[in-house]
């Protein structure tokens, strides 16, 4: 279950305005900024995940899920610093998450591009519950 | 021969850089209860709900698979370690060892170890090739007359780099920002002519890392480094003792330009500066003195499916008594343009363009390159406090 749990606002509410309860007040406005926002909160969250973490570690802000991410042009520390990074934040939501740099450095090593949906979509097939 | 060479190669590029993209098996202990591992395309894979067995550094633990998920061409597999009594013990095992092996039903499968804690990631090996055609205006100065036949030659250019916590192999401690680090790099050519570029550098380093300034300056390094330059084709060394600062500055952010796309996260415009002592040879002539050497290298894209890196090396040689052969200042900007056919495959170099001199050239030149061969990384976290 997500922390901070009593903090969440009524079931009535959208899961966009949930998850933005649930995650820190940066994440907050991110998610009820974006309209291209997935439709359930833990793609939200994960989202969420990347947008900051990506921030933190000196790179522009993802303003869209359509972003597409150039693995090969990103140094090895820092890709294990995002890897871990995302798992903590997503961890700190309150679901559990895989170590995402072994799955990072590979994305490096085959030269990937990856557009900021499709690892959404791919982080949530990994991410439970 | 030569041209039908650079043709074949030229050719033969395509085909290589379909095996530009890599896999290899890993492993992280995030957690004292969980690990997970990326198992690549044509291994066998274990079975959600069975055992696991980690064996490495000569002893093993047990785990047992909670997930597989095939996810961009390869597997993730999340399991939790059984015995929660030794599960501090194993994450130490595996924080100190470059590589392990896991067991399940009848496979064995070796695989590297990524570092628990992001500042051990400073242990790293990587390294990358690359063989292609060149060519460079016929402008030699002993013939004052300009052929307009341009020069042709086969350049090889290459990098590799070492980098381990601590000084070279000294018990450091856990938290400690100190990395030595160890690099080569090569581009050069075929051909003696003086009109393609020469500039061969072996260097060792003590650095700090990990450095932050904000979005001035990220992921920044500082420390000493001792430095070697030499042409192959000319007899041009350079000996360096100087002091280094590199990093990235996140304000500079990588743009993308005219896409109809999503835009491109990259990194923004990294640097290196470094400041010390030359001694140069050349030729007959010595000369020693200050030397400053700054290089920048920044990533643009255009439209869907372009990427331009462009790099500028700026060189003040500034010697007590530098010989009139050995130029006061030096400068190479540098040019590749890469395509991006799909995501999958990611962005392959498909040009390049080089103009000026740095190093141990002996003058500027300007060569351009069509068709690269293949690049290979690894990222393997090779172990070790």
């Amino acid at each position: 279950m997500p922390e901070n749990e009593s903090e969440n606002p009524p079931a009535s509410e959208s899961p966009l305005t949930e998850t933005a309860a649930a995650t820190d007040p940066q994440a907050a406005l991110l998610a009820v900024s974006t309209s291209a926002a997935p439709g359930d909160a833990k793609k939200a969250v994960i989202y969420n995940c990347i947008v900051v973490i990506f921030l933190e570690q000196g790179f522009p802000e993802i303003n869209d899920q359509s972003a597409r991410i150039v693995w090969s042009t990103i140094d090895d520390q820092v890709i294990m610093a995002i890897g871990n990074g995302m798992s903590s934040c997503i961890t700190g939501k309150g679901f559990h998450c895989p170590a995402l740099a072994p799955m990072f450095a590979t994305l490096k090593e085959m030269n990937q591009v990856t557009v900021v949906s499709d690892l959404v979509t791919g982080m949530a097939s990994m991410v439970t519950p | 021969m030569k041209s039908a060479l650079a043709l074949l190669l030229l050719t033969a590029s395509a085909a290589l850089a379909q095996t530009t993209g890599t896999c290899t098996n890993k492993l992280q202990g995030l957690s004292e209860t969980q690990i997970t591992a990326v198992i690549c395309e044509g291994s066998a894979l274990p079975l959600e709900g069975q055992p696991m067995i980690v064996e490495v550094g000569g002893s093993q633990f047990e785990t047992n698979v909670k997930k597989v998920t095939p996810v961009f061409g390869f597997n993730v597999v999340d399991a939790a370690v059984t015995d929660a009594g030794k599960a501090q013990e194993n994450l130490i095992l595996l924080s100190g060892v470059p590589a392990a092996t896991l067991q399940y039903q009848s496979t064995s499968l070796p695989v590297s170890v990524l570092p628990a804690d992001p500042l051990t990631a400073k242990n790293r090996v990587d390294y990358e090739w690359a063989i292609g055609p060149a060519k460079a205006p016929n402008t030699d100065p002993s013939n004052p007359t300009t052929d307009a036949t341009d020069l042709d030659a086969i350049r090889f250019s290459g990098s590799g780099n070492y980098a381990r916590g601590g000084i070279f192999g000294m018990k450091n401690g856990k938290d400690s920002l100190l990395q030595s680090t160890a690099s080569v790099s090569i581009d050069t050519t075929d051909t003696d002519t003086p009109s393609f570029a020469d500039n061969n550098r072996a260097a060792v380093a003590v650095q700090f890392t990990n450095l932050n300034a904000g979005r001035i300056w990220m992921h920044g390094n500082a420390g000493f480094e001792t430095r070697a330059d030499k042409a192959f084709h000319s007899d041009v060394q350079n000996f360096d003792a100087v002091l280094k600062v590199s990093g990235w500055v996140p304000v500079l952010r990588s743009f993308t330009l005219f896409s109809t796309q999503g835009e491109f996260i990259a990194a923004p415009l990294s640097f290196t500066a470094s400041y010390g002592y030359r001694n140069r040879h050349q030729q007959a002539t010595k000369a020693s003195g200050r030397v400053f050497e700054g290089t920048a290298q920044y990533n643009l894209f255009l439209f869907d499916d372009y990427q331009v890196t462009l790099s500028g090396t700026w060189t003040v040689n500034d010697m007590t008594d530098r010989a009139s052969a050995v130029p006061r200042t030096q400068r190479l900007y540098a040019a590749t343009i890469s395509y991006l056919a799909n995501n999958r495959a990611g962005f392959r170099g498909v040009a390049s363009f080089q103009d000026g001199s740095a190093g141990s050239m002996l003058r500027d030149v300007r060569q351009y390159f069509v068709g690269v061969g293949l690049a290979r990384l690894n990222l393997g976290g090779k172990g070790g406090m």
